[in-house]
């Protein structure tokens, strides 16, 4: 067993885990199992337990472990928030990150959420000036909640989710996408199913990025200088990219 | 229903210097890391609990045959006291406390017959509810050989206030305590220590079968060999040479089960050791050793069939395969009964994190969490 820095994130699913791999990437970080020339191989934890396939191991600038885990759901994300912390005392446990859509919820909602279930840990009542949580033994839990303040526009979904934020960062660096992803879901020959926010995020896909295939879309819009700073721009303000810069140094 | 041991503090044995485990259920497995205290935690539920405590430490010394002069590893650091707390679910407390010595009483001196030594005694006060006191003794031959006794703790001779006699009530109170105190240690559940792998102190297959097959299980055992073992008829046993052996019985030929192979010997033996079973403590080391995953489903159900008729079972493993065959045999009232704690060993601290049944149940299903 090795005595190294282990920090877990929460997501909801496969799409989330996608767009973190990217970010992740983007910011230093290095994926253990890949051997290159397409090539896998099984990582291990700090504690040597193998990282199950839908668990994503990323390796930090510093050599921290982190583990990036879809919990298929935000009531799941929760739950697994519930389970995860009592472990601190039995595994090291230095940062859990909590990815949320904000989903109609607020901001507020989610962390009150996440609040909930710090307080049932033995956390403080409060978090701290940055907005995270400090526990006892040292482990920090901060959230990332997906949203973003872009008025609603064509190409840019209603609902508060990351596939808002991406449609919102894909319509800013590319003016004229938006109008065109409308007009395409629009002109849909009835009976059509309404337009949520996932018609819009694999529209964008079908048109500009399938040749990766939906798996990767989420990471792929990281790879372009325009997008991913209108990402940057969009994470910063929503106080995410302070929370997974610091996961990745 | 026998009650269900539901904490165990432990003070200065075998590695751990201070720690507790709380929350166990009526089936709980242990896990963590090599060296993370999941068998000291065994040897401390198999003493602490035990109704029979001076055979129990004997038992625990014996686990670790290779160990000559074996009686003082049981204490932190090989020497000191040692105390065991356990706790039930009606709140009975009881508090063991080991010391060792070179002095080893008489009688069980005489009772070590032709064991090199003795070379030390081990005596095991036990305090079950506030007034009751006993002292169980076991003396411990160099090669590990052990005898013991358990009786009254022997009290301080009182002394007369001036002038007075001593009061004869006192001395029937306390002939009163020591009975009191012999029926809570008898009343205590049976627990049974089961260590499937091949080389640990067995009880012989055939006693086993016997026991089986008196407690009306010869059945269930056979269905459980036979899910594992090919054109297997039936168990029998068979006396070649006047030796009474364990056989599995083919349409045409027979063999010694102590023929078989090892994965086969130890699910028999989880599976007989299971079946005999009325109640009271199980404690199983690492079931699933030899297993093929069929074998480890089989050892599986068979754990969940135990607790179901109200054995209490506690087992270690670094099996993730026998966590999912434990959670593909529970129902949902199997899952109330079922925790999964993860233990920690650091510098002697023990530190564990309990996961309820449902809990385990999600981590497995949703999140593909290795719990071990």
């Amino acid at each position: 067993m090795k005595d190294v820095p282990r920090s877990v994130v929460l997501c909801e699913g496969f799409d989330d885990r996608a767009f973190l791999a990217g970010w992740l990437l983007f910011l230093g970080c290095t994926d253990p199992g890949n051997q290159g020339s397409g090539l896998r191989k099984k990582v291990f934890d700090p504690n040597g337990t193998e990282v199950s396939v839908g668990h994503h191991a990323w390796n930090s600038k510093s050599g921290s472990f982190v583990k990036v885990m879809p919990c298929h759901g935000d009531d799941q994300v929760l739950r697994m928030l519930d389970v995860e912390l009592p472990r601190r005392f039995s595994e090291r446990l230095d940062r859990v990150v909590v990815c949320l859509d904000d989903d109609g919820h607020g901001v507020e909602g989610r962390r009150a959420a996440i609040d909930q279930r710090v307080l049932k840990a033995g956390g403080p009542t409060v978090p701290d000036r940055s907005g995270d949580w400090i526990l006892d033994g040292g482990t920090v839990v901060s959230a990332v909640i997906w949203q973003c303040d872009d008025a609603n526009s064509p190409g840019i979904p209603a609902k508060q989710t990351l596939e808002r934020l991406v449609c919102a960062a894909l319509c800013g660096a590319h003016g004229l996408r938006g109008g065109a992803v409308d007009a395409w879901l629009h002109g849909r020959p009835a009976p059509a199913p309404d337009a949520d926010h996932k018609a819009f995020c694999w529209s964008h896909m079908a048109g500009w990025y399938a040749d990766h295939g939906c798996a990767s879309f989420f990471q792929e819009v990281w790879r372009e200088a325009a997008v991913r700073s209108e990402l940057e721009h969009r994470l910063r303000s929503a106080g995410a990219w302070q929370v997974v810069s610091t996961l990745a140094e | 229903m026998s009650p269900v041991i539901t904490r165990i503090a432990i003070e200065r044995f075998r590695g751990i210097e201070k720690g507790e485990v709380t929350g166990l259920l009526p089936l709980t497995v242990l896990v963590g890391s090599n060296g993370s205290g999941k068998s000291t935690v065994l040897d401390a539920l198999l003493i602490g609990a035990s109704h029979s405590p001076g055979d129990a430490i004997g038992r625990a010394v014996q686990r670790r045959e290779e160990l000559a002069r074996g009686a003082r590893w049981l204490f932190w650091r090989a020497g000191g006291e040692a105390v065991l707390e356990t706790t039930d679910d009606h709140g009975l407390v009881r508090k063991s406390t080991l010391t060792i010595g070179r002095t080893v009483s008489a009688e069980l001196t005489g009772r070590l017959h032709d064991a090199p030594g003795p070379y030390a005694q081990i005596d095991c006060q036990i305090r079950i509810g506030p007034p009751h006191a006993l002292v169980s003794r076991t003396a411990f031959g160099t090669n590990n050989a052990y005898a013991f006794t358990v009786g009254p703790r022997p009290l301080a001779p009182a002394r007369p206030k001036k002038g007075r006699p001593l009061p004869l009530r006192s001395s029937a109170r306390a002939k009163q305590r020591e009975t009191e105190a012999m029926e809570a240690l008898r009343n205590s559940p049976e627990i049974r220590f089961v260590e499937p792998r091949p080389g640990a102190k067995h009880t012989s297959f055939h006693n086993l079968y016997t026991q089986v097959v008196q407690e009306g299980k010869y059945d269930d055992a056979l269905a459980v060999a036979k899910a594992i073992v090919r054109d297997l008829s039936r168990i029998e046993i068979l006396t070649p040479d006047d030796m009474p052996m364990v056989h599995l019985v083919f349409s045409d030929y027979a063999i010694p089960l102590a023929a078989a192979g090892d994965g086969i010997k130890c699910l028999l033996r989880l599976a007989f050791e299971l079946a005999t079973r009325k109640g009271g403590l199980v404690l199983i080391e690492e079931p699933e050793v030899h297993q093929h995953p069929g074998a480890i489903r089989q050892s599986a159900e068979a754990i969940v069939a135990t607790v179901r008729r109200g054995v209490q079972v506690v087992l270690s493993t670094h099996s993730l395969e026998l966590i999912d065959a434990i959670l593909a045999s529970s129902d949902p009232d199997d899952l109330e009964r079922l925790c999964v704690m993860r233990l920690k060993l650091d510098r002697g601290a023990l530190q564990s994190t309990r996961t309820g049944g449902s809990d385990v149940a999600f981590e497995r299903s949703q999140i593909d969490q290795d719990l071990r």
